[in-house]
């Protein structure tokens, strides 16, 4: 049972994308540079992924360093408070204070917040928030609440709690990204065999979505999480002993499969006498 | 002569790393960044890349200088450092072991070695390049000359085929004997080429290994 | 390698309109933003622009230059620049040729290249080094010394020969030796070896207070600490000091009593591109016109002692000349003409080009040293500077033989 992974490398030129409809304008995700007109080289290893559908390309790597990036929803920490916002440090999996950039949270950018009834953070406080404004040459801009329903939606303060750190893949798949991911990939099977003329047969290699320890330790414990994308993950729930155990299972979930997982936390659970 | 090994993101806390033994010769590169810049070394529209290069013994003098000077300009040309602006890229080079082959020009097996893993560390970190490159060490039989040539493995630029980045010769020789050793060193940066491709892609599938069933 | 900044001069702006009116091409569309104020937090440049280097550095031009006017021709309605935001001027526009140097570098030079017949802004052509000067034993202090310029660039270089003892307690050097990081070569007569193991030699280059726009004072910079060391190896790696006449003798036992050690200091008085084969040829100069005082070791003192005449003190005996030669390349672009290979870059082509070859070639058409690196280039643009250099060698070697008189 083994998994065939294309692995694309720095400076590779793609070929030329088919593209079912021959007119929409494909989206450039992370990893790839778009040369003009239609040349695409890769910038970093990884796998590629091609979604027709929403006519999106990108590079699937993991990697330690979070860079911001429009409408992603991190975990932050207040440095300081200024007149108008707060000035947050974007932390990335592996170290507790950001190193990159300072961003700004204007005060007003919680839900129902008025000069008055605006949230109150500390230097230390942490929230869930959107990334509202990102560019390569800029400080980005923060936001906590939903860009459509103007309402919180879990984003806001993060009160209570414990955060750790996890690579920004695994913080994708908790995420639930590689659920959609593998279904593009089954798609793309699917099309394939079809074009060969064949029945499709799922080999059953490929199916794990990467997060079975979220699923399996939610049907025995109770407890609140945060995911940030760029790689910190909040816990908390009533009893230390659960946070701790939650954080473990996630934390050697990294390189185990789907079934390795329920595994882990079958056995995490056992030991915490449940 | 054992083929060389290498692993990739041996150090947990490094935003990518990589670890490369070739005989005698081992050697441990970190990556960490973007990272904030100092305000001196900040460079309005690229990355700062500072580089450090630690002996395995004793204390850093003009002589890992001179290597973190040769370093840069080998791979410096394959960073694309206009995609993160005033920020910092440290590359940490570990000499953990090098000891002298009988009559080789140490220095020049140091600086091929140095380069494969900086190369390996930067793609284990996910740092935007416009290629692999790969560095071999040719020696004349005579001990005459010695050469390190660094080749891209992949992304040559505008002719694939050639795709010299990096030449370090010393000794004496003539034009002739220098473009015979440079095929030489093509076709041996085309070899390690393949090991760092085949450890890339070992990371790449321990890294996608939660998709098993 | 020094890392450019380039600082825009508002004054400058001032200057007379006298210069070249160079045509910027239509896919770079240059930007002026509404206010000074709102300059600081976007950046009004459109992501897609190919010269992105151009339009930014404009923009940041023209947030000093509110307060004097901007003297390039322009469009009417940037005039009012605190209130409604203009078009971007149609018409190309025109910049006296400093202000454009400094705006946009590499398109400067491009330019300059991509003209009939190609020249550089210094007015070389491509493959034209600079014609080298050389003055020796002007120091008096020195053993031996010489002064190249090439340009603008100029070095002092001094040799001056210290006694080290080999017996206990005379206060010798400590050297310290690292085996498996020191380049050794096989060599019959084993005195590379000797010369290398003991430190007969010390290199030491430092740039001088004021020598360039560049200059901190304080301790050698990394990038004159990479010189220092490319000059210590290719001093040691030629093999050109020879042993014999380093040594010191007891003239009843022939034993070795004492060495010479020589410590060569490199000062840079002046930079403008190319320290390396100032530096190079200036420490060659004074080795080759040093004389050390002839020197014994006497059994009854247990000492060194030297003969003071000066006629009887003895040249070094130097053997043989290498010359390095120093390249930059740009790349202009497969339709415009490629790579372009300028010899003796100055400075300004320095902080521009970041892919350099440097050649050392040697007595007979041989090459010593070659080493390139910065850019992704081909075997063949290596064969052409080692044509190049092995011209200059011929220019160095004639300067030698006229200054120092047939030597070598």
């Amino acid at each position: 049972m083994s998994l065939v992974v294309q692995v694309h490398f720095p400076g590779e030129t793609l070929p030329p994308l088919e593209d079912e409809k021959k007119k929409a304008t494909f989206k450039v995700g992370p990893g790839l540079t778009h040369i003009l007109p239609s040349t695409l080289i890769v910038n970093r290893a990884g796998e590629l992924n091609i979604d027709q559908r929403k006519h999106t390309i990108w590079m699937e790597s993991n990697g330690k360093r979070y860079v911001a990036s429009q409408n992603d929803a991190i975990i932050a920490t207040v440095l300081r408070s200024t007149s108008d916002s707060y000035i947050c440090a974007i932390p990335s999996s592996n170290s507790p204070v950001s190193s990159t950039s300072q961003a700004v949270l204007p005060h007003l950018a919680f839900s129902q917040a008025t000069k008055k009834t605006r949230p109150m953070l500390h230097q230390g406080s942490v929230v869930y928030a959107r990334i509202s404004l990102a560019n390569k040459h800029i400080d980005p801009e923060l936001e906590c609440y939903d860009a459509d329903s103007g309402k919180a939606e879990g984003f806001g303060e993060l009160k209570g709690g414990f955060i750790f750190g996890v690579s920004l893949g695994m913080a994708r798949r908790l995420l639930g990204d590689a659920k959609k991911t593998g279904s593009l990939r089954l798609r793309q099977r699917k099309a394939e065999a079809e074009r060969r003329g064949e029945k499709y047969q799922d080999a059953g290699v490929d199916v794990s979505s990467g997060r079975e320890v979220l699923e399996e330790l939610g049907e025995s414990l109770s407890f609140e999480l945060a995911v940030g994308r760029n790689g910190r993950v909040w816990v908390h729930s009533g009893d230390p002993k659960t946070t701790l155990c939650v954080m473990r299972c996630i934390q050697q979930s990294e390189f185990l499969t789907g079934k390795e997982q329920r595994q882990l936390v079958k056995e995490a659970l056992k030991a915490l006498g449940q | 002569m054992s083929p060389p090994t290498a692993l990739l993101s041996p150090l947990p806390m490094a935003d990518g790393s990589a670890q490369y033994t070739d005989g005698p010769t081992t050697l441990l590169a970190s990556i960490n960044g973007p990272i904030e810049v100092k305000p001196r070394d900040e460079i309005p529209l690229e990355a700062y890349l500072e580089i450090t290069i630690r002996p395995s013994a004793g204390v850093t003098s003009v002589r890992e200088k001179h290597l973190e000077a040769l370093l840069r300009s080998a791979i410096s040309p394959l960073i694309m450092r206009t995609v993160y602006p005033r920020t910092l890229l440290q590359i940490t080079l570990q000499i953990i072991q090098h000891e002298q082959a009988s009559a080789a020009c140490t220095l020049h097996t140091l600086l091929a070695s140095a380069i494969v893993v900086v190369v390996l560390a930067l793609v284990d970190a996910g740092v935007p390049m416009k290629g692999m490159l790969a560095a071999a060490f040719v020696e004349e039989a005579d001990g005459s000359a010695a050469h390190v040539f660094g080749y891209t493995v992949t992304g040559g630029g505008r002719d694939p085929s050639e795709g010299l980045v990096f030449v370090e010769s010393d000794g004496a020789f003539d034009e002739k004997g220098f473009v015979e050793a440079s095929e030489i060193g093509r076709k041996r940066c085309l070899e390690v080429g393949e090991l760092m491709k085949n450890w890339v892609r070992e990371k790449v599938g321990k890294d996608m290994r939660y998709r098993l069933k | 390698m020094l890392q450019r900044k380039f600082a825009i001069d508002p004054g400058k702006m001032d200057e007379e309109k006298r210069g070249i009116t160079l045509n910027i091409p239509q896919e770079v569309k240059i930007t002026f933003s509404a206010s000074p104020q709102k300059q600081q937090e976007k950046s009004p440049a459109d992501g897609s622009q190919t010269d992105t280097s151009l339009s930014s550095s404009a923009s940041l031009h023209t947030a000093t230059g509110t307060t004097n006017q901007p003297t390039f021709n322009q469009h009417p309605t940037i005039n009012e620049m605190t209130t409604v935001p203009p078009p971007p001027p149609s018409s190309p526009l025109s910049f006296p040729p400093a202000t454009f140097q400094k705006l946009a570098p590499k398109t400067f030079l491009e330019r300059h290249l991509q003209s009939t017949p190609a020249t550089r802004p210094s007015g070389r052509s491509s493959d034209a080094f600079r014609k080298p000067s050389l003055h020796t034993n002007s120091l008096s202090h020195a053993h031996g010394s010489a002064v190249i310029r090439t340009g603008d660039t100029a070095v002092v270089c001094g040799v001056r020969g210290e006694v080290l003892s080999l017996t206990a307690g005379s206060g010798g050097r400590i050297v310290v030796l690292r085996s498996g990081e020191d380049g050794r070569r096989k060599d019959e007569e084993g005195e590379g070896d000797e010369v290398r193991e003991r430190g007969l030699v010390v290199t030491n280059l430092e740039m001088g207070t004021g020598c360039s726009r560049d200059y901190h004072p304080g301790p050698p910079t990394d990038f004159a600490q990479a010189v220092t060391a490319r000059l210590h190896r290719l001093l040691l790696a030629n093999k050109l000091i020879p042993l014999r006449p380093l040594r010191i003798l007891d003239p009843n036992t022939e034993e070795v009593k004492a060495y010479w050690v020589l410590y060569i200091d490199v000062v840079v008085i002046s930079l403008d591109g190319n320290v390396l084969d100032a530096a190079w040829a200036s420490i060659l100069a004074a080795l080759h016109s040093t004389k050390l005082p002839q020197a014994y070791w006497d059994q009854d003192t247990e000492g060194v002692i030297c003969y003071p005449e000066v006629s009887r003190y003895k040249p070094l005996e130097v053997r043989g000349l290498a010359f390095t030669a120093s390249f930059a390349v740009i790349d202009l672009g497969a339709e415009k003409g490629g790579k372009v290979i300028l010899s003796d870059p100055d400075e300004f082509e320095e902080g521009v080009c970041e892919e350099r070859i440097m050649v050392c070639a040697l007595e007979g058409e041989k090459v010593g040293w070659i080493e390139k690196g910065g850019g992704i280039g081909q075997v063949a643009e290596v064969i052409e500077c080692v044509h190049r250099a092995t011209e200059r060698f011929r220019v160095w070697e004639q300067l030698f033989a006229e200054v120092l008189g047939s030597r070598g």
